[in-house]
């Protein structure tokens, strides 16, 4: 599998990357302290704890004191991580030793958090004012369809039956780098990192779209300290419970409007009150990504002859498969189609590997066919490279013939200099010709005059 | 004195090459462009011909196919 360009950093790496005065901001907050406590490696975890009440600064010699030699680096992990994050700061005392010290704000609201317990800015509203709640599977199903609306928005505009509230301006922003448009008039096309992105698993997608909205936060007037802060706290908030939307600032409400349309949350409106219910995208949005490899179950099926069962009700799995092949009727919850030398060829001119068509059918293929091995038939696979490296059997590189040398050694030597660049493409002793790549015609014009000399 | 020429060094499998020289013949002496054929799969022709060549070989490549209509 090809390395996938869009680097799905997790949250952490988002709020480090912040500069030291909004991280201090964001240490008002003590939601937000204990996110961060819960995103540190163990070490760390314990050198904070163990700095909890200690109000002076430590020495770096007393910390190390307990760290076996084996152990080192991860304890040099652990307090970069630390420095970086801003929770501990490191001062040099007269002898030039370096000491540490917990932020103070950091310091005060974990004390306070660890006595008093966390206590959110709003409670769950009381069941008889929200009446009809969904169950945890609605919203589940809720926060699915939305997703998958953005997503066939994001990639297709055309296509979406649905129209989400997301402004054209928006959709543009997460729409950069994933589509490129060649022409005003023709429709915008999938980029390569664009189908990477379709291929990732829905966390990643998330948390890629949350990343771009966040750095696009200060365009929209929005601090992305202030947004960073009410998305780690919605993250605490209990999935399925409903609360109140008169507890939110204006900014939060107009991002909560944004963030149902990503499904992240639900809004409802009652007979006086209105509430938002937080989804299951919501609450995993602080987990580091690497925790959630949930294998989404695969719907597709290929048979040696070509042809392409997809069994799926969603119209974005029909654009995925559109991409390389060719669909040729749908059910209501099936996808017939065939691999095609043709709509193949459409793929690769996209930028769209063969390596990533074939992970792509692989990791998704259906449960009957998965614990087949190959779960796609080699004969398709074998084809689909074979269809790729066809377009490819010609290789071309400038370069530069050189021919009628005065004598045998001039050659040997314009070889031997040649050879030694990495630029000999081809030689001829007998007739002492040789032709050597574009680049380094400067140098072998140089080494020729010398030669001459 | 040596002599270099600016040009494109191809490196193809043999039906390639073949159909690059076949490409070659049938132009009008004015309009040749291999300079010199390497050997079976190798090639130095000129530098502007890179996509004429490339156009040239989708064409081929296109005429092979049939797509069903829809």
């Amino acid at each position: 599998m090809p390395q996938v360009k869009i680097v799905a950093r997790n949250f952490m790496d988002m709020v480090a990357s912040l500069p030291a005065v909004k991280l201090d901001m964001l240490y008002d907050n003590s939601f937000i302290c204990e996110a961060i406590l819960r995103s540190l490696p163990p070490l760390a975890k314990k050198y904070v704890l163990q700095l909890l009440y200690i109000d002076i600064p430590i020495s770096a010699k007393s910390m190390e004191e307990s760290v076996l030699p084996d152990g080192f680096s991860k304890h040099k992990v652990a307090i970069d991580r630390l420095i970086q994050l801003r929770v501990m700061t490191e001062t040099f005392d007269r002898k030039k030793e370096a000491m540490y010290q917990l932020n103070p704000k950091f310091q005060f609201n974990l004390q306070k958090h660890i006595v008093h317990g966390g206590v959110l800015p709003r409670e769950p509203m009381p069941s008889n004012i929200t009446v009809r709640l969904p169950s945890l599977e609605e919203l589940e199903a809720y926060a699915v369809e939305q997703w998958e609306c953005f997503l066939l928005h994001l990639i297709s505009s055309s296509e979406a039956g649905k129209t989400t509230n997301i402004s054209s301006s928006m959709m543009k922003v997460f729409q950069r780098g994933l589509l490129s448009q060649r022409d005003e008039r023709e429709p915008p096309r999938l980029t390569e990192s664009g189908f990477q992105f379709l291929l990732m698993d829905t966390n990643a997608q998330l948390w890629y779209i949350i990343r771009e909205y966040i750095t696009n936060a200060e365009e929209r007037g929005v601090d992305s300290a202030d947004l960073i802060a009410f998305l780690l706290e919605l993250s605490f908030h209990v999935t399925g419970k409903a609360y109140n939307t008169n507890t939110l600032t204006d900014i939060q409400r107009s991002i909560t409007k944004d963030l149902s349309d990503l499904g992240l949350v639900k809004l409802q409106q009652g007979r006086k009150e209105s509430w938002f219910i937080p989804t299951k995208l919501a609450t995993n949005l602080s987990i580091s990504l690497a925790d959630t490899t949930s294998r989404k179950q695969g719907f597709i099926v290929i048979e040696t002859n070509f042809r392409l069962y997809a069994y799926s009700t969603s119209k974005l799995h029909c654009e995925i498969l559109r991409l390389f092949a060719r669909v040729e009727y749908q059910l209501p919850n099936l996808i017939v189609g065939a691999i095609t030398k043709e709509s193949l060829y459409k793929a690769f001119q996209n930028g769209i590997t063969a390596e990533q068509i074939i992970s792509f059918l692989q990791q998704n293929a259906h449960p009957r066919v998965a614990e087949r091995i190959p779960s796609v038939p080699e004969n398709v696979t074998d084809q689909i490279r074979l269809w790729e490296s066809d377009l490819n059997r010609v290789e071309m590189m400038p370069a530069h013939l050189y021919d009628e040398f005065p004598s045998r050694d001039v050659f040997e030597a314009a070889c031997d200099f040649a050879r030694e660049y990495g630029g000999l493409l081809w030689e001829d002793s007998k007739q002492m010709r040789i032709i050597v790549k574009a680049d380094i015609l400067t140098e072998m014009k140089e080494i020729l005059r010398r030669q001459k000399q | 004195m040596v002599n270099a020429i600016k040009g494109l060094y191809i490196s193809c499998d043999v039906p390639m090459a073949q159909f690059i020289i076949n490409m070659n013949a049938a132009l009008p002496q004015s309009q040749k462009f291999i300079i010199q054929v390497l050997d079976n799969t190798h090639l130095f022709v000129r530098s502007d011909v890179a996509g004429m060549i490339r156009s040239a070989i989708a064409e081929f490549r296109e005429a092979n196919t049939y797509e069903k209509p829809a």
